[in-house]
């Protein structure tokens, strides 16, 4: 069964800031995991960092400066294919797609419309890519989206920046 | 004290050195003595005053309904170096406040408890703080959440 890491930015950026990307990405090439992230979550890796970068430059250049080189890091990695950028399959999970938003706005307590995009994308995505057969670790630092996604499969693991490494070498 | 940057744009002000200077003197003055002994405009000065309350140059007590401002007992002592360590600050929680005012930081800590207790997702987080993304990560590693 194909193996699959599907990444939300949360775990990425923290795992860079604590300088244990490297370890990730040398495990999951070395073992042939996929690293999979969705457009949205893509862009909050890349163009959110520049625009943080922008805003935060006059007040501290050197970590203005090290958003800017995480970026480019990230952007990088995507071009070398180590991170795959998969796109929701909109057609065929517009129903799930409505149950996760309405099940992240009732654990927030807050309107269907204040329900992020990426954060929607991120729990259909697994699902989907768990439905064509991968076994699939959902890794996120977001605990409403673990949450989540447990309501709707159990056959897809979870995972924090803290417990990720112990779940690659136990589940997979 | 910490130097930061919201106490340098404090001090580069000549209408804030001048409260400064008033409140010396005259500790205990309201805003509109402020304004009236230094015939500045009680629009600008409110501004001052709040700017220099944020960099924790000044401090008030509410009296009789009426906020009384004292100059804080700062001293600093500024080298090259420390200007440079200033700048060189990689923890964003240090210049939150700085970029988006000690109100958003406040309720941005308040915020970080929803999103601790899976509440709130990152991203609402962000969104509710109209910040990027990437800064609400920050700040919730530095807050200990993530």
């Amino acid at each position: 069964m194909s193996k699959t890491i599907v990444a939300d930015s949360s775990i990425l950026i923290a795992m860079d800031r604590r300088r244990k990307l490297n370890v990730l990405i040398n495990l999951v090439v070395k073992r042939n995991i996929d690293l999979v992230v969705s457009p949205s979550i893509l862009h909050e890796l890349v163009i959110d960092a520049r625009e943080a970068s922008r805003k935060i430059y006059p007040y501290s250049p050197v970590l203005a400066e090290k958003l800017e080189k995480s970026a480019e890091k990230f952007a990088e990695l995507v071009n070398k294919g180590i991170i795959k950028v998969v796109s929701v399959n909109y057609a065929k999970y517009s129903k799930l797609k409505d149950s996760v938003k309405k099940r992240i706005a009732k654990l927030s307590s807050k309107p269907e419309h204040l329900v992020e995009k990426a954060d929607i994308d991120i729990i259909v995505l697994s699902i989907q890519l768990k439905d064509s057969g991968r076994s699939v670790i959902l890794a996120s630092d977001d605990k409403t989206i673990i949450k989540t996604v447990k309501n709707f499969s159990r056959e897809i693991r979870t995972a924090n920046s803290k417990t990720l490494f112990k779940q690659l070498q136990q589940a997979i | 004290m910490v130097l930061s940057i919201m106490v340098f744009k404090a001090l580069s002000r000549d209408q804030n050195i001048r409260i400064i200077s008033l409140l010396v003197e005259n500790p205990g003055l309201s805003a509109d003595e402020i304004s009236e002994k230094l015939g500045i405009p009680i629009s600008t000065t409110y501004k001052s005053l709040t700017e220099l309350c944020k960099a924790g140059l000044i401090r008030y007590d509410v009296r009789g309904g009426e906020r009384k401002f004292y100059v804080e007992n700062f001293r600093f002592e500024i080298t090259p170096e420390t200007l440079l360590k200033g700048l060189r600050s990689v923890e964003f929680k240090n210049i939150f406040s700085d970029i988006y005012g000690e109100g958003k930081y406040v309720r941005a800590v308040r915020l970080a408890g929803d999103v601790r207790d899976g509440k709130l997702t990152v991203r609402q987080f962000a969104k509710m703080l109209s910040i990027t993304y990437h800064e609400a990560i920050l700040l919730l590693m530095e807050l200990g959440v993530i």
